[in-house]
């Protein structure tokens, strides 16, 4: 039965009001939006369906499950299932960064490029770095994949788009950077600060974190100071032990957490590595003192969201379905400038549960897609002010 | 006893329905003409055709006769009636298409919850095929200009009329 025997893109946008009531998840809703350019136009416009789709948990954005190179899939951790409507993602690589429903790719040109997957909006920056000259291979460390490791957004684009920024960490050193949406040239702080492995927004300044605890600030502004950023170091490298990744996050309440995260090698296997230790530490500001950071033990029925993408925290109770006190990570293993995929590919993805110090899986990579690109987090979005 | 009034509808090919009064009713628009007097020759449905009246009324009639009380249909026979109506291989799409414009335009609630729901559950089971192809718009921001480039539309457009 074809579809072309009706004129569904006609469909008056009351009717379309009254449809839209009797479905129910935001699959269904992005569905409703792919079948014409009429109801795609109809959802990307609808106020409440924006509201409705702030409201759902993260997803994964996982390979296709047609190996399409072209899209890939959505998977649910609440309902632990893979959505069947899929998303044009025309990249087969890792993406490096995913920030209020955009995913960033980074192309040749060293142009980083924003895509929502949802509304298909693009939007290309600057190139943040010119390499040498050459053909470049994928050892090199100005190999353009390689060359940025995380992108976050301080705000939906669509939403705001006069006052977005773009945080960077780049190049085999892990340097910072940043952009505001509509500028020409990339800020770059400090080139003597380095080795960082997470970044995030915080009360106006970009905030990054390494593997030793060591947590800095940047002011957004160039203005105030002739011609340098000013950074303040909040805390220094205070970290007994290295941990293999880091992650800076605000919480719903406003607090500064730092997530540090330990890989295990799994016995009789020969590159497989696991997250088997997860440790959460709470910033503790200190005007007279230095500041530090307080291990903790639960999150005030917040949970979190790490990886690729940008770290994100929730109020389970604004999210149901998203266990309390937990942490929900995916592979986002990149080491030192060489990235390759595992031999068993990106398998280090699960829930860590703070309250009995369990971990469990949550999507299980098919095997016959090791070599895809890591799954991500994606906040569900529609943008609004579509023309 | 008061005989039950007949009114008379044409569809938009021209076609005459005769139809007690508490079936036209179920159409809040037509109780609205007749309550307005304008009932007193047929009343003309420039927007339905004969082929969906026919349905229409087929609706209305089945739900007056189960609510009168010596007729009464429980609930769950008269709901395995109206998905038996609907149902997606009895009616072709356009069929469905034509009843919710049809409801909508006549003001039948139920049967436009009906019909919407059948859209919905259609969306549900992915019967509507996908258009990913026509969804390609690039935003370029450069010196904070938005340049809109939309490839697939004319693509899109391409098909429709030279297919």
């Amino acid at each position: 039965m074809s579809v072309q025997q009706a004129d569904w893109a006609s469909l008056p946008g009351d009717i379309m009001d009254t449809v839209l009531k009797k479905l129910g998840s935001f699959d269904e809703y992005l569905r409703v939006s792919q079948v014409c350019m009429s109801w795609f136009s109809f959802v990307m416009n609808h106020t409440e369906l924006k509201e409705l789709s702030r409201k759902q948990a993260p997803l994964l954005v996982i390979p296709a499950i047609d190996n399409s190179r072209d899209r890939r899939n959505l998977y649910s951790v609440i309902d632990r299932k893979t959505y069947g409507v899929q998303v044009i993602l025309r990249y087969n690589r890792r993406c490096v960064g995913s920030s209020h429903g955009w995913l960033a790719t980074v192309g040749r040109k060293m142009v980083i490029t924003l895509t929502n997957p949802f509304s298909q909006r693009q939007i290309r920056l600057p190139p943040i770095f010119n390499p040498p000259k050459g053909d470049i291979t994928k050892d090199n460390p100005y190999c353009f994949y390689l060359w940025v490791f995380k992108v976050i957004l301080s705000d939906d684009p669509d939403l705001c788009p006069e006052n977005c920024v773009v945080g960077v960490i780049y190049d085999h050193l892990d340097r910072l950077a940043f952009i505001k949406l509509g500028d020409e040239c990339w800020t770059y702080v400090d080139m003597n600060l380095k080795a960082f492995t997470d970044i995030t927004f915080s009360r106006g300044l970009l905030h990054a974190i390494d593997r030793h605890g060591k947590l800095i600030s940047v002011d957004l502004n160039i203005d105030s100071y002739v011609g340098e950023n000013e950074v303040e170091v909040i805390v220094p490298r205070c970290m007994p032990r290295q941990s293999d990744f880091a992650y800076i996050v605000e919480s719903c309440s406003r607090d500064i957490l730092m997530v540090r995260r330990f890989l295990v090698k799994q016995p009789e296997h020969k590159d497989l590595y696991l997250t088997r230790e997860i440790r959460v530490f709470k910033l503790k500001r200190n005007s007279s003192a230095r500041s530090g950071w307080i291990e903790v033990k639960n999150l005030d029925g917040e949970s979190l969201f790490v990886g690729d993408s940008h770290s994100t925290s929730l109020s389970c109770s604004e999210f149901p379905g998203v266990k309390p006190n937990c942490i929900y990570y995916t592979d986002d293993y990149f080491h030192d400038g060489h990235y390759h995929y595992k031999e068993d590919g990106p398998l280090d993805m699960g829930v860590f549960d703070m309250d009995n110090g369990s971990f469990e899986s949550h999507y299980v990579l098919d095997p016959s897609q090791k070599q895809f690109p890591p799954a991500i987090f994606i906040m569900p979005s529609f943008s609004r002010n579509f023309p | 006893m008061a005989s039950s009034r007949k009114i008379t509808l044409r569809s938009s090919d021209g076609e005459s329905f005769e139809v007690e009064e508490a079936v036209a009713v179920e159409s809040q628009t037509i109780k609205h003409m007749i309550e307005d007097d304008c009932a007193d020759n047929a009343i003309p449905l420039p927007n339905v055709t004969s082929k969906i009246l026919a349905k229409v009324i087929e609706y209305c009639k089945k739900h007056v006769d189960a609510s009168k009380a010596e007729d009464r249909v429980n609930d769950e026979d008269l709901k395995a009636w109206d998905a038996a109506f609907i149902k997606v291989d009895q009616v072709d799409q356009a069929t469905l298409f034509d009843l919710i414009l049809a409801a909508n335009y006549l003001n039948i609630k139920s049967l436009l919850d009906l019909t919407c729901q059948t859209v919905a559950d259609m969306i549900k089971g992915n019967l509507f095929p996908v258009r990913n192809e026509w969804l390609n718009f690039t935003f370029s921001i450069a010196n904070r200009e938005l340049v809109l480039v939309c490839l697939t539309e004319w693509v899109a457009h391409r098909r429709l009329f030279c297919s």
